[in-house]
């Protein structure tokens, strides 16, 4: 049974269609632009970081050091282990949509268990095998492709998640079966989320002691980690000096560690699941409210309570706003370590300004609710469809929302950040302008994009919000936009200040943002008409 | 008037799921549609609430075609799909609230058709309740109350009584005759025929995409009963 299993959750999980949201074969327009989109995620990744750790490589080589990509790959595995599970763990191994299917069958429920928990962790080893192999090419590449290195690296690589998975999963399960207890459970639990991220994040910037740049300084970060956590030196140890002791460790521990888990949380898995039907209808006598609002802020209204309501859409959409606000009230008391921090992620010798710009330029294009909020409709999108409401307005509205979700933000951070570092009225007035149209440049694409290449047919929002082509397409553009703003600085530093190189940026982002509207205003109404729902 | 002129719609170039459908719907008309699964009705009635394109053919309601004019449609008619599939983060009364804010209904107009409504279905009392709470009737009848309070001049149901208990079924069919009365049009599909055969004064038949059999109930089935009616003209075609 499991075998049935696992081939229907892969068919529904990773075929193309699902995985595009459309049909590669009917729509060859769609199919070239996602082609392009994929050529163009692929050389930036293998131009910066694949470049960065082949560079890294070398040097550490010629230190006689190339064990320490191991390190990265270890940390960088690890630490995507703890994200794909902390968001993927309900939807995957409890509280999922086909539940209600499942439940009847005379199938045992630990091997449905067994079946979710496959296919995340085949999600899980794909994505962090495709993150990682810049890291794994230039360690090999500089030790030497050798047989028995490759095996160890494979059979670690595939035991070293398990530990992570393991603790995520239990706190995902905690923190569903804490706040199923509550009436604003969703709201409770993407609360918790960002707490334990904002714990992890200061974890690791309480440790990552401040140099030269961002590798070196996660160098550091590693033997803090490796004297904590054992089989992190296991796994390095394992793969470079050829150790089955160290090896044998490593799986020996995650594999008992890992069967133990999945046979004692089966029954919380399985009262989480039953309580997530909720079937108790309270009458609620409070009276009812009404209130008149314009079109536009009930379609806003809307959006907010759907952001609220799904947890893994609040946590990857709203990561930019609750990041930009932590680190610009941190700045308030620990200015020189955010600085000299920034200055390691961004880039030494760049003016403040700059860094606290690319800063905010980066949040607002995490931001990127309108790339995705019209495929997030999914089943519902009859509704707007059937209403006497223009095209354009649903799209103003989704722009609106992101515009609400991020700018009242950065244009508190940029005073904070000015009260901290010491910028001036007049270059805290500019930054702030220069980063609504910005957001404005940004919301406006990403909606396009949305429009362009919506996904309406998901089974998990997590299809949509990490998935799709147009969450890659909405956070990658955001980067080329910021990097376009970088060229032109980079061009015009020398010859003029910050603020008319900044003044010089609003105007280009106001030219770039002119044909966006004009694209929403004049196809939008065609576009949706030719959309299923 | 509702007129249906030579509408056609393929979902994948191959078939068609409408074929040259022609039908007309007057004021005050209670047409029922019926057809086997797969036949065509909620590709049709889709295409006329504005929700899919269609290839050829043109759809028009008084006057205003819902290609060229789809807004002006869409104040005047309300949809209710075979699945009330609504926004499970808002409550009852938001969703409402939405439906009312997009029809530019003032407080005091709202105020008395949601609780004319919501007190009809008896689910008044959990208007306030997050709709992920109901069950698949009370979001039907919630989807009905939408449909309902913004006084549609064309209502368009999808298999409308499937869910509903059996008094908000009758409390529906009473709707149903009350406001047709008045000259709003009502064009449903259902799998009910006996529904069709005591309450529309209309009644179409489609099969393969192909309207089938059209007019008058009693035209068409004359002494039989539409289940006799319908195996005989299903099987004959």
């Amino acid at each position: 049974m499991y075998k049935q299993l696992i081939k229907l959750f892969f068919k529904e999980n990773f075929s193309f269609k699902r995985l595009l949201g459309f049909d590669l074969k009917r729509s060859k327009t769609k199919a070239i632009l996602v082609g392009l989109a994929l050529i163009y995620a692929i050389v930036v990744f293998l131009g910066s970081f694949g470049y960065l750790f082949f560079d890294l490589g070398r040097i550490l080589n010629g230190m006689g050091q190339p064990e320490i990509l191991l390190s990265f790959i270890t940390i960088y595995s690890i630490g995507l282990s703890i994200m794909i599970v902390l968001f993927r763990a309900s939807g995957y191994l409890f509280y999922y949509k086909d539940y209600d299917i499942l439940a009847p069958l005379p199938i045992h429920p630990r091997t449905v268990l067994f079946a979710k928990m496959t296919v995340m962790m085949v999600m899980l080893y794909i994505s962090a095998f495709i993150l990682t192999l810049p890291i794994v090419f230039s360690y090999f590449y500089w030790t030497g492709f050798n047989i028995l290195s490759i095996i160890f690296f494979l059979v670690a690589f595939l035991f070293v998640p398990l530990a992570p998975i393991i603790v995520m999963s239990f706190l995902s399960l905690l923190v569903a079966m804490v706040t199923s207890k509550f009436r604003r459970s969703k709201l409770i639990s993407i609360i918790l989320i960002f707490v334990i991220m904002i714990g992890i994040f200061m974890f690791s910037f309480s440790i990552n002691e401040t140099s030269v740049n961002p590798l070196t300084g996660q160098i550091n970060l590693f033997s803090g980690i490796g004297n904590a956590y054992p089989p992190f030196k296991w796994f390095i140890t394992a793969i470079n000096e050829h150790s089955f002791l160290n090896l044998g460790l490593l799986i020996s521990t995650h594999s008992i560690a890992f069967v133990i888990f999945m046979f004692s949380i089966q029954g919380l898995v399985q009262r989480t699941n039953q309580k997530g039907i909720k079937s108790n209808i309270r009458k609620n006598n409070k009276q009812l409210k009404y209130q008149e609002k314009s079109v536009l802020v009930t379609l806003v209204q809307k959006e907010f309570k759907k952001f609220l309501s799904s947890t893994i859409y609040a946590i990857n959409a709203g990561f930019g706003p609750v990041i930009l606000i932590f680190l610009s009230i941190a700045s308030l008391f620990y200015q020189s370590q955010i600085e000299s921090y920034l200055g390691e992620m961004i880039g030494t010798g760049l003016d403040v300004e700059v860094l606290i710009l690319v800063l905010i330029g980066f949040t607002v294009a995490m931001t990127y609710t309108p790339a995705i909020s019209l495929s997030l409709e999914g089943k519902n999108f009859w509704i707007l469809k059937s209403l006497p409401i223009k095209a354009e307005t649903i799209v103003y509205s989704k722009i609106a929302f992101n515009l609400l979700l991020i700018v009242p933000i950065a244009a508190i951070s940029i005073l904070l950040f000015g009260i901290s570092i010491g910028f001036s009225i007049v270059t805290q007035l500019i930054l702030i302008v220069l980063i609504v149209v910005f957001a404005v440049l940004i919301s406006a694409f990403d909606a396009i994009m949305n429009m362009l290449l919506p996904k309406f047919d998901f089974v998990n929002e997590a299809e949509v919000v990490k998935q799709s082509v147009t969450a890659l397409l909405g956070i990658f553009g955001g980067f080329t936009f910021i990097a376009l703003s970088g060229l032109v600085y980079s061009w015009l530093s020398d010859m003029m200040s910050f603020n008319s190189i900044a003044l010089i940026l609003i105007g280009i982002n106001l030219v770039l943002t002119v044909p966006m509207i004009y694209f929403i205003i004049n196809k939008s109404a065609i576009i949706f008409s030719k959309m299923k729902a | 008037m509702l007129e249906i002129k030579n509408v056609s719609k393929s979902y994948d170039g191959v078939k068609q799921a409408c074929d040259q459908i022609n039908l007309t719907i007057e004021e005050g008309d209670l047409f029922g549609f019926i057809g086997h699964n797969g036949a065509g009705k909620t590709t049709l009635l889709k295409s006329i609430a504005g929700i899919i394109s269609f290839e050829s053919g043109e759809i028009t309601f008084n006057g205003f075609s819902i290609k060229t004019k789809p807004i002006e449609v869409k104040k005047l008619i309300a949809y209710i799909p075979d699945n009330p599939d609504i926004y499970e983060s808002l409550t009852g009364i938001q969703y409402l609230e939405f439906i009312s804010d997009v029809f530019k209904l003032d407080n005091k107009t709202r105020s008395l058709e949601i609780d004319k409504y919501a007190t009809l279905f008896e689910i008044i009392d959990v208007l306030n309740n997050p709709i992920n709470s109901y069950s698949h009737g009370m979001k039907q009848k919630l989807v009905i109350i939408g449909a309902l309070i913004h006084k549609p001049q064309l209502l368009l149901l999808d298999e409308p009584f499937v869910g509903l208990d059996p008094k908000a079924s009758f409390q529906l069919k009473e709707i149903f005759k009350d406001i047709c009365s008045r000259g709003v049009s009502i064009f449903f599909s259902t799998h009910v025929l006996e529904v069709v055969e005591k309450l529309c004064n209309k009644v179409a038949i489609i099969r393969q995409g192909k309207i089938i059999a059209e007019g008058n109930t009693a035209d068409i089935i004359l002494n039989e009963s539409l289940e006799t009616v319908f195996m005989e003209i299903a099987n004959e075609s």
